[in-house]
């Protein structure tokens, strides 16, 4: 197996994995409640964004997130198994979003469990390979949703996008928006996370920036797009703008049921960001024991994840739903994101101190 | 070899999910395609829900339920003969809810009934006035139960007379003659564009004011005593035309909603007036009188209007700029362009001020002026102190409408 990831493939990679909400739910999340004016903020985001990008580019120079973790000594293992934690439940909350689309879209009489039970295993192989053959599945399938998407927005956006939609303008406020768009900005420093793969490709740091520059203008055009389809006070989530704009739009005028074509490509997304998703936490929780190889843990992983994704919203147990909803697990992501700044501080103190010895 | 028979099995099972197998199959021989649906205020109890079905014959195990083809004459003798109509049959079910009425449906029909390719959503006046209107609609328009894309009509009389009196026209099926019959009023602009997700987000409150397509039965009454009827050739009501057809059901003008309830009836003229204002007009005639006779004018509108809401005054002002193209046969020696021109720009402006007025006293904003006025605010906060629905009412218009005249090919300025 060629566990070697090309530039191309790890920048559909990192791409798919920005805009499939896999990262989303943790960071950009405020925006849900900016609703028309959401494009303010994600416009804010992408420009502190790329800084936030750059920075996290040059603090892992010349290594990885597992090697800056190492530099934590003791806590290098708590760091990498936090990690693992929180890439398992934005997995799960991942997984939640294919098995409610499909459900919805394309096989609403088909028993969830069942439908969980089926995509985990194809999942499973996904991961117990690695991330190379998943970063391949996905760069076959990025050219046919990028398509679709335009193809969506040129239907959709020239008879019915209305310039009054976007306004008010600022929406609950310009300070409230420079907020979530800061917070959002925040996503972005995901990229020292998900550059576990910087060893196996050529130009990771390039590739890494040009995924967040590609992200962020996906993002911008799905919340502008939404905006102007949508007159303010629009009931439907604006959570995950690429594929609600062609539910909600209007525009099967032209193309009826576009929604269960776009799902076709949206799913194959989903599936792969949730396969990388379960993946990373292997390979986290994998550094956290101490193990080379982390393969044995995908199967109980895999149970777990079944537990968590199978019941429906309605019928999850209260944890559950906590989990889910309530969101508050976004604390979880606070430690990981700061380990790499903390082991560069670590290493400057090292460096300052054998300088004066 | 475990690594090409994974590969092998990690397509199959990818597939297998996404087709789901027999899990959902149902068999065509088993469902019925409804066309048409209607609400009306049931007797004894809130809704009464009629199915327009296609009549299937006992031996259309083959046929299936997927087409409209009016079929056979097996329809049994006892059953209520007005509801058997040109091949179509009507199925009619009583209930306190739109869900009740879908049970009962399934109890009624031997095959499971299928909405997701109706034509349309008929209601009567006082269905919609009763209040149940928007959580029927909430209703009917869960995932994959009914068609987003229908059309939505406001019966004058009850909805069940529409649905009876349809007639597939001219060898047709009812549903092909639907379309093009709601493809050519379309056309002269004389009806509303009404999808019925579209008049559902308005009931909701986002945007301008719902609007529905006015049906009515037109009995032919209008040929022996005037009904309606204005000064333009379209200045009718559904009901009210002065015509006699195989095809008594008449779709003309538009039923303007404020909230859920119906508040306005638009005639065909000013039905074409309001399409001129939100762009979607397409073609139609006006009539522009003067002192000895008529000249019939063609519009067409091939720019979008300019609508600008101005707040800076005690009063707003709202400003509808419309530049249309007309179409005569112009004899210049009887008549001048230039004053027939004229004549058609004053009788514009003049009744869509008109109109404008009208709207502004039934309360209703049809034209999204209040997405207009929204522009002027930066903030939620900015655009609640504007308070623009008591300002409405006060707000004063200012139409200008700009025309080109291409009379005998050529374009006069």
């Amino acid at each position: 197996m060629n566990n070697r990831i090309g530039e191309h493939e790890l920048l559909v990679l990192l791409t798919g994995l920005f805009i499939s909400q896999l990262l989303i739910p943790g960071s950009l999340a405020p925006v849900d409640y900016a609703a028309n004016a959401a494009w303010v903020s994600v416009l804010l985001s992408m420009v502190l964004g790329l800084g936030f990008a750059l920075i996290s580019a040059w603090l892992l120079r010349g290594g990885d997130y597992f090697s800056a973790c190492d530099l934590l000594g003791r806590a290098s293992g708590l760091f990498s198994g936090l990690l693992g934690l929180l890439f398992l439940v934005l997995t799960a909350v991942c997984f939640r979003g294919l098995l409610d689309t499909l459900e919805a879209y394309i096989l609403s009489l088909t028993p969830r469990a069942l439908l969980a039970g089926l995509l985990l295993l194809c999942l499973l192989p996904g991961c117990f390979f690695g991330s190379a053959p998943i970063s391949r599945m996905l760069s076959f399938y990025a050219p046919f949703a990028s398509l679709l998407f335009l193809a969506v927005l040129l239907l959709a956006l020239p008879h019915n996008a209305k310039l009054t939609n976007l306004f008010p303008l600022f929406g609950d406020g310009a300070r409230r928006l420079a907020i979530d768009g800061s917070i959002g900005a925040v996503s972005y420093l995901w990229l020292f996370v998900l550059l576990i793969e910087r060893r196996r490709c050529k130009r990771p740091l390039r590739t890494g920036l040009l995924s967040v520059a590609l992200s962020a203008l996906f993002l911008f055009v799905g919340y502008l797009s939404y905006s102007l389809l949508n007159a303010p006070g629009s009931p439907s989530e604006t959570s995950a703008p690429l594929q609600q704009i062609t539910t909600f739009s209007g525009y099967w005028r032209f193309f009826q049921r576009t929604q269960s074509v776009f799902v076709f490509a949206w799913a194959p997304l989903l599936l792969c960001a949730s396969a990388a998703g379960l993946c990373y936490c292997g390979r986290c929780l994998g550094h956290a024991f101490g193990m080379e190889d982390p393969r044995p843990l995908f199967l109980p992983l895999g149970v777990v994840l079944l537990c968590l994704a199978a019941p429906s919203t309605e019928r999850a147990p209260v944890w559950l739903r906590f989990v889910i909803e309530q969101k508050a697990w976004r604390a979880l992501s606070l430690p990981p994101l700061l380990a790499p700044l903390i082991a560069w501080s670590l290493r400057q103190r090292k460096a300052r101190r054998q300088t004066h010895a | 070899m475990l690594k090409r028979l994974l590969c092998f099995l990690l397509p199959s099972l990818l597939a297998l999910c996404l087709c789901g197998g027999c899990q959902d199959a149902r068999a065509a021989s088993s469902q019925i395609l409804a066309l048409n649906v209607g609400l009306d205020v049931g007797e004894s109890r809130a809704i009464r829900l009629t199915v327009q079905l296609p009549e299937v014959g006992s031996s259309g195990s083959g046929g299936g339920g997927g087409s409209d083809n009016p079929s056979g004459s097996d329809t049994p003798s006892r059953v209520d003969q007005s509801l058997v109509q040109n091949g179509y049959v009507l199925t009619q079910v009583e209930g306190d809810t739109v869900a009740d009425c879908l049970t009962m449906l399934t109890t009624a029909l031997p095959r499971e009934v299928t909405f997701l390719h109706i034509r349309g959503l008929y209601f009567s006046e006082s269905f919609a006035r009763s209040g149940l209107l928007f959580q029927s609609l909430t209703a009917l328009l869960q995932p994959r139960l009914t068609r987003p894309g229908a059309t939505v009509y406001l019966c004058l009389g009850k909805a069940e007379d529409v649905l009876k009196a349809q007639t597939p026209f001219l060898g047709t099926r009812l549903s092909k003659s639907q379309d093009s019959r709601q493809q050519e009023l379309q056309s002269i602009s004389v009806v509303p564009d009404a999808l019925l997700v579209e008049v559902y987000n308005r009931l909701l409150g986002q945007g301008a004011d719902a609007v529905a397509v006015l049906a009515a039965v037109n009995n032919g009454n209008a040929m022996e005593a005037s009904l309606g009827g204005g000064e333009q050739p379209a200045d009718y009501l559904a009901g009210e035309l002065p015509y006699n057809s195989i095809s008594p059901v008449s779709y003309f003008g538009s039923a303007v909603f404020r909230g859920a309830q119906p508040a306005l009836f638009l005639t065909g003229y000013e039905t074409q007036l309001m399409n001129l204002c939100l762009g979607n007009f397409q073609q139609g005639t006006i009539e522009v009188r003067d002192e000895s006779a008529g000249r019939s004018l063609s519009l067409h509108q091939n720019k979008a209007p300019s609508i600008s809401v101005d707040l800076d005054g005690e009063t707003p002002l709202v400003r509808i700029r419309l530049e249309l193209e007309a179409s005569a046969y112009v004899n210049t020696q009887l008549e001048d362009p230039q004053l027939l021109r004229q004549r058609a720009e004053a009788l514009l402006t003049e009744d869509l001020t008109q109109l404008l007025l009208r709207l502004q006293q039934a309360g209703c904003d049809p034209l999204d002026l209040e997405g207009h006025a929204r522009m002027h605010a930066l903030t939620n906060r900015q655009w609640q102190q504007m308070e623009w629905d008591l300002a409405y009412p006060s707000a004063c218009f200012s139409v200008q409408v700009q025309l080109t005249l291409r009379a005998n090919a050529a374009t006069i300025p």
